[in-house]
């Protein structure tokens, strides 16, 4: 398959939302996207957060930090992001006497992380 | 297995690393040997297994917590508890059956009564221990309960003089095992993990 054929290929899997679910066409560009893969979730730190949010319930900053091995800043800005662009939700909660901040998946973070999945197997087959 | 179980299973053994539940169960075991000589302390044992998850999340919340942080396990989680419960009645009506068995072929007293019933805390321990394995998938969990129901047919090899020794000897036994593995957990915990206060923003 020559380069434009695969161009041609992704913008029509990208339209019809490839084989998961239809892409918001209103806030995600083409170029957010290659072959179906989001760029923003593509990011490894990102990607470590929304696949753990994924994975659990709830989960807060001190359990990501000490996962994940990261620091404050960095962990503050990826959150920061994924919750402006409405993949997680961040509350603060009191855990007995200490106040929390918990982190959860949205519906539409659960949706973006499926189609990564599916875009990243079909990218690889 | 896939990325999503791996990490699911990696929570889960995150939330098991304090030894906290190694530390009650020997607690249960060490009054349980005690009520052998007092039976109102069966009534303490009933208490302390129906308050746990509050105790529990109590000393989580204020010992746990602030060093690891918060997690809340996935509700698809929840549903490996079949797999669990299946295996863990399985084995406790095998232990019963085999408790009963033996009485009933040895005469029933006192003396052998207490000489088979380490088979039934040990079948628990097992079951228990199974709960570990199965969510975390590390077999090593298995061993202790292994290890727990060797011990209690072992145990029925051991002349002792009183029948009752028999089962409180078994039980501290069990109980000075799982206090060891909680509390070398517990202080492991605490060595690793200092308390961290949460920054917001741009901290390091």
């Amino acid at each position: 398959m020559n380069g434009k054929e695969s161009k041609k290929n992704a913008r029509e899997k990208l339209k019809s939302g490839g084989e998961g679910p239809e892409i918001d066409a209103i806030t995600k560009t083409e170029n957010d996207f290659f072959f179906g893969i989001e760029r923003f979730l593509h990011e490894p730190i990102r990607l470590q957060i929304i696949a753990h949010l994924n994975a659990s319930e709830k989960v807060d900053m001190i359990f990501l930090k000490n996962t994940l091995g990261l620091t404050w800043g960095n962990l503050s800005f990826h959150v920061t992001k994924l919750e402006e662009k409405g993949y997680i939700i961040v509350e603060k909660q009191f855990i007995g006497k200490k106040p929390y901040t918990l982190l959860q998946i949205s519906e539409e973070g659960k949706k973006s992380f499926e189609r990564y999945k599916r875009a990243i197997l079909n990218f690889l087959k | 297995m896939d990325a999503m179980s791996q990490i699911q299973k990696k929570i889960f053994l995150s939330t098991i690393k304090d030894g906290l539940t190694e530390i009650f169960i020997a607690l249960l075991l060490l009054i349980a040997g005690f009520a052998f000589f007092n039976s109102f302390l069966v009534v303490l044992i009933f208490v302390l297994q129906v308050s746990w998850s509050k105790i529990e999340r109590k000393l989580k919340e204020r010992y746990i917590f602030p060093r690891i942080g918060y997690v809340e396990l996935k509700s698809t989680h929840r549903s490996n508890f079949r797999k669990y419960y299946t295996c863990f009645w399985v084995i406790m009506v095998c232990s019963i059956i085999s408790f009963f068995v033996l009485v009933f072929f040895e005469g029933w007293s006192i003396d052998t009564t207490c000489k088979y019933i380490p088979l039934i805390p040990g079948g628990a321990l097992l079951g228990k221990s199974l709960y570990f394995c199965i969510f975390s998938s590390k077999w090593k969990y298995l061993g202790i309960g292994i290890i727990s129901l060797f011990l209690a047919i072992a145990f029925i090899f051991i002349p002792f003089p009183v029948g009752r020794d028999f089962a409180v000897y078994y039980l501290w036994l069990e109980a000075i095992i799982m206090s060891s593995v909680g509390s070398i957990k517990y202080f492991n915990f605490l060595n690793k993990y200092p308390v961290v206060q949460e920054k917001n923003g741009d901290g390091g």
